[in-house]
């Protein structure tokens, strides 16, 4: 039996391994727009017997690869993260996550409104302190598309989308904000040792559960930040970024 | 010797084949890296080589299956019919080549302008209209290799069989200027970008060589292709002193093999190589 890529939206069905409800989620084709590695994880919400949130892991064959989940018990917030990313736009919203991984210290510019908004995101992912006086400042208005591998960051932005209330949002973008922020901690670490690997050595190694395409993006916020990463990742794509990047 | 038939030794064509079938999947493979690495890392600039290097490779191999085509039915001018239009296909795909190496150049240009200072400038637009001017005129009958139904400016008599100038060699040997200068504008504006790259890391020598072997292979290439295109200096007085055969085939292959090898090293940099430079 030949296997067929999702090319229509087919809807999948799911059963949750807390509540033992069964959802139906859609996924078409542009939900693996911005999942290179074609993999895309849904967030999916349960309500009863108390909030909670899932995973799942589907290719681009239609088949869930994994389903576990995510958080037993979904926090409340008060914060309105949908409204937040309304105002921003996922895009801005996108790189804003970028530049909070990538640097330590950020100045916030443009309009109030859209800044106000701003903020409340970064306090969804806990990093009020990183903003205030910096010479890294980031107008909101005019924010630049980091040239970096930012779709698994948009993936995390889109997928938010499909959750209903602002505490299942506020859950997801924070857990895999953390994630991503753990995996670039420890990649670093790894940076001190004098090794060069591929990627696929490089993945293994690392204990926090990232994709490739997510180590790529951590990658280019370590090289971004002074490491020579191109010199020490072996794959042909690495050595066409060292010289014309 | 008729102007368009030939007198190959079997192992030079079998040398130029596979060197040019080495060429145009080594073109494609490098466009397809240029592709992946700018959709991955989201650096748009690269598209502009994916295009250079992708418009090339895919000429060349279509030039090299013409090739092929005319080893089999021994005459260039054997037709092929695509989508109902019938075409000489070797000559055809010798003037596409031309084309190509005029887009190469252009992107490559464009690369490293935009790569040195972020925007381009009233000289750089003149550049590339330079590079599609070339582009357009490669395109010409008159640059389609060993096609005898070229319009000609002086038809050959039998009392003179060497006219003094035809005018496909006044347009090859355009051709093939616009293609030196093209080409070296192309080096030139790399060679600035180098110059840029080795101010800013001037500790790193793997990245020089690299860019050194990079700029070697770009300088290979235009040698490579003006010889392709101004052989007919002589014929603008009148007769061809370089026959169309075996010695521009001999100086392409020579060129190419050498350009491929240093833009394979330069852009790939083989961990070989790499620790020679480094031990060194």
């Amino acid at each position: 039996m030949s296997q067929q890529v999702i090319a229509r939206p087919v809807i999948i069905r799911v059963k949750c391994p807390v509540c033992g409800e069964q959802t139906e989620v859609t996924v078409s084709s542009e939900d693996f727009q911005n999942a290179l590695s074609g993999i895309v994880r849904i967030p999916i919400q349960h309500q009863h017997p108390t909030p909670h949130l899932i995973i799942i892991d589907i290719d681009r064959y239609g088949f869930i690869r994994g389903a576990y989940i995510y958080r037993r018990v979904i926090q409340p917030t008060k914060i309105p993260v949908g409204e937040a990313i309304d105002v921003l736009g996922i895009e801005k919203t996108t790189y804003l996550l970028y530049y909070l991984l990538r640097y330590e210290k950020l100045r916030l510019a443009g309009k109030r409104e859209i800044v106000d908004k701003a903020k409340l995101l970064i306090h969804v992912v806990g990093e009020t302190t990183k903003i205030g006086e910096s010479k890294n400042v980031i107008n909101i208005d005019k924010i630049k598309k980091p040239r970096a591998t930012i779709q698994p960051l948009r993936q995390i932005v889109l997928q938010s989308l499909r959750l209903e209330t602002d505490d299942a949002k506020a859950e997801w973008i924070k857990g895999e904000y953390r994630r991503l922020k753990d995996g670039l901690k420890e990649l670093e670490n790894v940076f001190e040792t004098r090794k060069s690997w591929t990627l696929d050595e490089l993945l293994k190694s690392l204990k926090t559960g990232i994709n490739k395409d997510e180590l790529r993006l951590l990658l280019d916020i370590i090289e971004d930040r002074g490491y020579k990463v191109s010199k020490r990742i072996k794959n042909a794509e690495y050595k066409i970024k060292g010289l014309f990047g | 010797m008729s102007y368009f038939e030939f007198d190959y030794p079997m192992g030079v064509f079998a040398i130029y084949i596979l060197i040019s079938f080495v060429f145009s999947f080594l073109s494609l493979y490098f466009s397809y890296l240029f592709y992946f690495v700018s959709k991955k890392h989201g650096i748009e600039r690269l598209k502009l080589l994916f295009l250079g290097f992708v418009i090339m490779g895919s000429a060349y191999l279509l030039q090299t299956i013409g090739w092929l085509y005319f080893a089999k039915y021994g005459t260039a001018e054997t037709p092929i019919t695509i989508l109902g239009n019938t075409i000489p296909f070797l000559p055809t795909m010798v003037a596409f080549s031309m084309c190509s190496v005029f887009c190469w150049y252009t992107s490559f240009y464009v690369y490293a302008r935009l790569q040195r200072n972020d925007v381009l400038y009233i000289k750089d637009y003149l550049v590339i209209a330079l590079g599609i001017i070339g582009a357009i005129i490669s395109l010409l009958p008159h640059n389609m290799w060993m096609r005898s139904d070229i319009p000609r400016f002086q038809e050959p008599t039998p009392l003179n069989p060497n006219p003094p100038v035809y005018i496909e060699s006044v347009i090859r040997l355009t051709t093939g200027l616009l293609i030196i200068i093209t080409g070296f504008m192309t080096l030139f504006s790399y060679f600035l970008l180098y110059k840029k790259k080795l101010r800013e890391e001037p500790e790193d020598i793997v990245l020089r060589k690299r860019h050194e072997y990079l700029i070697l292979g770009i300088l290979l290439m235009t040698f490579a292709m003006a010889s392709l295109a101004i052989r007919d200096i002589a014929a603008l007085r009148g007769r061809e002193i370089i026959p169309p055969s075996i010695v521009a085939l001999l100086i392409i292959t020579f060129f190419q093999i050498i350009s491929t090898l240093c833009l394979y090293i330069g852009i790939m940099a083989p961990e070989w190589i790499t620790k020679r430079w480094v031990k060194s």
